[in-house]
């Protein structure tokens, strides 16, 4: 009796749990080699020791007491360039999907794969088209020039429509059109359809891809380095990038500190948003 | 039906004319108002800095805008050149900005920069780059006068291109050995005596040298074939990309010493991780890098010193020497001769640069105060004196990679056929033998 | 006037002001990359918030600008760098490169290394005047003019009244003396002044000293290079040699190619070196083939594990579900690049944690340690190990929120119909994953394809390809590959050449994509577009 519930509970939840555990370790491991590199004197990726031999907190100590690593705003123009950039990625990406989705117009398809197809050019060369770019207009209107967030975030948004709105537009899909519909009886325009019924159905995969931007953006440091050359204007990835590594001898343990500290409120965001994307519609909720 | 609908389009179109006439209304009023601002900011825009006509015999008593220096430096010598220009701002009145340029872009910055307008008067970067931003014109040769008296050769050497000097040298690094002081007492000066120090201690590895272990490194594998004759390229007053000279008798002589050092366990197969840890959990005896591991270093009780001889010839380790350059594009190279010659070329600022960022001094004066100083500091300085710099030539770019990967094949002893290919490698000297044939082929293919 | 009507007006008004504003000054600045985005997009922006018609591209719009902007104009850039020389030599335009060689100098043996103080005075007329202490028997005195003057002799006269008995300086009452800040107020008309020695010799301010005398250093009095432009003829004065325009963007002296040079048009000529050029072809070969390889496995790996991760985990009742999702997609909160080096170190063949961790069941199988980055099937294992740990998260993202899309009344309705879950799966929920997720594979694969970041962190190409004509290893992929390219051969720099190989990868990237995307839209005739 007990085997045969044992086996039951197994089929049923066992082998996930077992999978889940799995890839836990998988995935925890080399976080955990960091967070304790992070406390170790003699901080070394290359070396085989998950416990280190000595503790101390004084890669924490250094982000924090050193005004030649302005550490804390690194953290805020990080969350701040990723945050806005991330959201109004989002927002223009899911304008442009409303209207591959529910405005019907010729040459849809094709366009949509076009959009998705020109972010493909490798962008080997395109930071030097960029950077002169960006000289011509800091010359021209310093505030979104070289140098500034605002300049940053604008390139950023080249990637809004493409990917985004091929994956929210095949979202939106999903959402009938007997929705659409009942609003239109009701006299709503399309701008109305949109924030009233098919953005908010579509929350899931806009979260989904909010944090997919965010963290790409969280993680770039070649066009940040184009743009930023204050210390007091760098992210994360980017002061980390210059400020601890060099051609041979990286700080591990200030790397290591930093990717920690600027982890966690990611990490605790990526629990709270969790329930966003799960927590969601089913398409076939509401019928007619 | 149809009556009522035709009325209405053109009622339609009416209105819809009407919006339009309203429109360009309300927007050619605006545009007016902003263009006739636009017109006044034209004239501005462009900027002539027109030099201020002094009144005789009194100075200026309003300042005109006074001149300006933008300086790229990377962040250690910004952070702290920062607190020294304030002084020379106020004894020249003039303005000066540091802009923090990452090192290893340094070199497409400038390119990219300078001819677009956007360029500094005044960067911070290595010596290797040298032959490129000439050769790109972006640049301007720096006569070092008197000073240059006070500067090691090896720096003015490294930055020396078609018989000018292009900037002013303040620091050189090359590698030397470090050794375990608390198993042994210094580093002895041949090989042979290495291995047996090594085998006394009994410690795993031998001396942990990167540019083996999957890792190609010419930069660190440089004494191992240059330093009984071997060179890269030929130097004759410039380095001449048509002298390659890795496949000579002292060349291959070398690197066939280092097969047998290899085979006989002395030299290990590392790279630069795996050559850290071991010195760092004390299974290495030795380490052979440069002076910035020494915070790496210190995990151990270390001590530094020269890499042992070849063939009874000082190791030559290669030299990389940092400068300041004058961007060829400044629209003002008096004064930016003026800020080198006269201010960053002093004992006090360049001591107030070491302190921030030690680097072997390559001012004589300023080496003989740190020398007494820093004793391990010595030691790198002595094996930098007995290095050449890395050919400055553009050329030097097809280098790196056949150089790393021949002499990872002798250090990881990977010797045979390549599948691929069909090349056959099976002494140090093949080694050396390919890797100058590919060497000149890129030179001459491009 | 309805009001939304009336805001886009005026949003419309606002806006054209603007770039009518903007545009003057952009011509002043001669910045014409951003007066040709300029155009466009005022262009783009009038033509659709204008009319009410074209109700779909006022949506669009706004992400269309950014990507015009950002993503075809630096493509567009790109691509016409193809088409030039640009390499070491060749970065300038011609009016640049003439404008160096006519600033460059020359000394004449005599006048090496001479160096000396230099005063500089002001008259009334508030002209500069150079007294230079060559030594005691040369205080030489004279007017400083620009090279345009040099032709009216105005040589420096030996004035020895101009020190005093004690060595200093004492001038007539007409002229004053300059101090350092003075000097440096004006340093911009100072360079461009210089003293007349002798026919040949001319002195110039050469450092402005704030703390001392200021220096000059003797020069010849002729430029070394001239440039002639009625001719297109560069004239060396040190050598007297006629330099005539070489076809590859130079100037010839007597055999020899003058730097700088400038960037000219080249026609197809980068793209025929890549077909033609005998030495790129067997490294090409390798590398097209494991990009391929690369992308595709990758794409395979990473969205297998998301799947599994995501189907495992799509159970309403099952425990911890929260923890297992948010712990799936912590390895996207570390920074890749700090990841792909962690991933370095633990993958060290003699010391990482991995080959340690790995010891016993290396014993138990009786293998020797897996010798990573050391052999090509190691490294290319591991490249995508890596590349496996740090995209799991993303496809585990994406297939958890598309699975939430399936309607569950079908898969209900399958029950219904006596389907086993994994009948159910595989028949419904499957085809309708891909179905919605096919362009994100797609894009994955684009991605990979151009992974640069991963392969020049974890590898730098990998282990060497012994003996092959250009420098190039086994987990080099076309990007890295070009990179290389790029920074080496012949004289560096060379992007003309890049361009034209990225070029390439692009056409390859989007004829798969295309076919791919011809393939998808079956597959969604076939399961409808729900």
């Amino acid at each position: 009796m007990e085997i045969y519930k044992f086996t039951n509970w197994f089929k049923e939840f066992g082998w996930r749990h077992l999978v889940g555990l799995i890839f836990v370790t998988i995935s925890l491991y080399p976080i955990l080699y960091v967070i304790t590199n992070s406390f170790a004197d003699f901080a070394n990726l290359q070396n085989s020791k998950l416990i280190p031999d000595s503790f101390t907190t004084k890669h924490y100590a250094s982000l924090i007491g050193d005004p030649l690593i302005p550490y804390f705003k690194w953290l805020l123009n990080t969350y701040k360039i990723a945050g806005i950039a991330g959201f109004l990625n989002v927002l223009l990406g899911t304008f442009a999907a409303y209207a591959f989705a529910r405005l019907k117009f010729k040459g849809r398809r094709v366009g949509l794969i076009t959009l998705v197809l020109v972010q493909m050019f490798p962008s080997f060369l395109a930071f030097v088209a960029i950077y002169l770019l960006f000289f011509q207009i800091g010359d021209v209107a310093p505030l979104i020039g070289l140098g500034t967030h605002t300049g940053l975030i604008m390139v950023y948004l080249g990637g809004s429509i493409g990917f985004n709105s091929w994956l929210i537009k095949g979202f939106m899909d999903t959402i009938p059109t007997s929705l659409d519909e009942a609003a239109k009886v009701d006299g709503a325009t399309d701008f109305q359809i949109f924030y009233k019924v098919v953005a908010p159905l579509s929350r899931p995969i806009i979260v989904v891809l909010f944090v997919i931007t965010f963290i790409g953006i969280y993680s770039d440091y070649i066009l940040a380095a184009i743009f930023l050359k204050d210390a007091n204007l760098y992210t994360v990835a980017l002061g980390i990038n210059i400020v601890f590594m060099d051609d041979f001898a990286n700080e591990w343990g200030s790397i290591a500190a930093a990717s920690v500290i600027a982890a966690t409120p990611i990490a605790v965001l990526f629990i709270f948003f969790q329930k966003q994307i799960t927590g969601g519609l089913t398409a076939g909720s509401v019928k007619g | 039906m149809s009556e009522y609908t035709y009325i209405n389009e053109r009622e339609y179109m009416k209105s819809n004319k009407l919006r339009f006439i309203v429109f360009l209304l309300m927007f050619s009023m605006i545009a007016i108002a902003c263009g006739g601002d636009a017109t006044e900011e034209t004239s501005e825009a462009p900027e002539t800095t027109e030099a201020p006509q002094e009144t005789l015999a009194a100075p200026a008593t309003t300042a005109p805008t006074p001149e300006k220096l933008v300086i790229w430096a990377e962040e250690k010598i910004a952070i702290a050149l920062e607190p020294l220009v304030g002084a020379y701002e106020s004894a020249a009145g003039v303005d000066i900005e540091v802009v923090i340029y990452d090192f290893g872009a340094i070199k497409n910055d400038v390119l990219t920069a300078g001819p677009a307008g956007e360029g500094p008067d005044l960067f911070v970067g290595p010596h290797d780059m040298v032959g490129e931003i000439v050769a790109n014109g972006v640049v301007a040769p720096l006569d070092l006068g008197s000073i240059a008296s006070d500067i090691f050769d090896v720096g003015i050497t490294a930055f020396s291109y078609g018989g000018d000097v292009y900037g002013f040298p303040y620091a050189t690094e090359a590698i030397a050995m470090y050794y375990n002081a608390d198993l042994v007492d210094g580093v002895p000066s041949t090989w042979e005596e290495v291995k047996a120090a090594c085998d006394a201690a009994g410690t795993e590895l031998c001396v942990g040298a990167p540019g083996g272990g999957g890792g190609g490194d010419a930069y660190h594998n440089h004494p191992f074939f240059a330093s009984d004759g071997g060179y890269i390229f030929k130097f004759d007053g410039g380095f001449d990309p048509n002298d390659v000279g890795l496949d000579n008798a002292g060349a291959i002589a070398s690197a066939e010493y280092l097969d047998s050092l290899v085979k006989n366990g002395t030299v290990a197969s590392t790279d630069y991780g795996a050559s850290m840890t071991a010195f760092q959990e004390g299974r290495s005896l030795f380490w052979m890098t440069g002076p910035w591991a020494r915070n790496d270093a210190a995990a151990v009780n270390y001590g530094v010193g020269l890499i042992p001889t070849f063939n009874g010839n000082p190791a030559t380790p290669f030299v990389g020497v940092r400068g300041m350059f004058v961007s060829a594009f400044s629209e003002n190279k008096v004064l930016a001769q003026s800020f080198i010659l006269d201010f960053f070329s002093t004992v006090d600022v360049q001591a107030a640069m070491y302190a921030q960022d030690p680097r072997l001094p390559a001012t004589k004066s300023l080496f003989a105060v740190v020398e007494a100083q820093d004793p391990i500091a010595a030691q790198f300085a002595a094996s930098a004196s007995n290095g050449i710099p890395m050919p400055n030539i553009p050329e030097m770019g097809n280098v790196w990679g056949p150089v790393g990967d021949a002499m990872l094949i002798i250090r990881d002893q990977n010797y045979g056929t390549n599948e691929d290919t069909g090349v056959t490698v099976n002494s140090a000297a093949d080694a050396m033998k390919l890797a100058a044939q590919q060497v000149r082929d890129a030179i001459a293919g491009g | 006037m309805k009001f939304s009507t009336f805001v886009r007006y005026l949003f419309l008004a606002v806006f054209n002001s603007f770039i009518i504003y903007l545009v003057p000054v952009t011509i002043a600045f001669e910045s014409w990359f951003l007066l040709t985005i300029i155009i466009i997009i005022s262009f783009l922006i009038n033509i659709t918030y204008l009319t009410n018609r074209l109700k779909p591209l006022k949506w669009i719009t706004p992400g269309m600008i950014f990507l015009l902007s950002f993503v075809v104009f630096p493509a567009a850039y790109s691509f016409y760098v193809s088409f030039t020389n640009w390499s070491t030599g060749h970065i300038l335009t011609k009016q640049q490169a003439i404008e160096r060689l006519e600033d460059m100098t020359f000394t004449n043996d005599n006048q090496k290394g001479v160096e000396f103080d230099l005063y500089i005075l002001q008259d009334q007329d508030l002209d500069f005047y150079f007294l230079a202490d060559l030594d005691p028997d040369k205080l030489l005195f004279g007017k400083a003019i620009k090279k345009e003057e040099y032709s009216q002799v105005f040589y420096a006269t030996h004035e020895p009244s101009f020190k005093d008995l004690n060595g200093n300086i004492s001038i007539p009452d007409e002229y004053y003396l300059l101090s350092a800040k003075e000097q440096i107020a004006n340093s911009s008309e100072l360079q461009d002044l210089a003293l007349l020695i002798d026919k040949n010799t001319r002195v110039q301010l050469y450092n402005i000293s704030v703390f001392g005398a200021s220096s000059g250093r003797l020069l010849s009095a002729q430029q070394k290079y001239s440039y002639y432009a009625e001719a297109d003829i560069l004239y060396d004065n040190v050598n007297n040699l006629e330099c005539n325009l070489g076809n590859r963007g130079n100037f010839i002296c007597d055999g020899e190619t003058i730097d700088p040079g400038w960037r000219i048009t080249v026609g197809t000529e980068n793209y025929k070196r890549i077909v033609e050029d005998e030495r790129f072809r067997g490294p090409l070969r390798i590398v097209t083939f494991w990009t391929f390889q690369f992308a595709f496995f990758a794409v395979l790996a990473t969205f297998f594990i998301g799947l599994l991760l995501s189907v495992t985990l799509n159970k309403e009742s099952l425990k911890f579900q929260k923890i297992y999702r948010s712990i799936y997609i912590l390895p996207y909160a570390i920074p890749g690049f700090i990841s792909i080096l962690v991933f370095k170190g633990l993958l060290n063949p003699d010391f990482g944690l991995v080959n340690e961790w790995f010891a016993p069941v290396y014993e138990l199988f009786n293998i020797e340690p897996i010798n990573w980055f050391r052999t090509k099937a190691s490294s290319r294992t591991a490249v995508l190990l890596v590349n496996a740990w740090l995209g799991f998260p993303y496809m585990f993202l994406i297939t958890t929120g598309a699975l939430q899309s399936i309607p569950k009344e079908l898969l209900e309705a399958a029950k219904v119909d006596g389907a086993t879950s994994r009948q159910s799966f595989w028949r419904i929920t499957f085809p309708l994953l891909l179905v919605s997720i096919s362009p994100l594979l797609i894009g994955a694969f684009a991605f990979n394809f151009n992974n640069f970041t991963l392969i020049f962190l974890l590898t730098s190409g990998g282990p060497p390809i012994v003996g092959a004509d250009v420098a190039v290893g086994y987990t080099d992929i076309l990007i890295s590959f070009t990179y290389d390219l790029a920074i080496a051969g012949g004289r560096g720099y060379q992007f003309g050449l890049a361009a034209s190989v990225t070029t390439i990868i692009f056409l390859i990237v989007l004829l798969i994509s295309a076919i791919s995307f011809r393939y998808s839209k079956r597959l969604e005739r076939v399961y409808g577009n729900l």
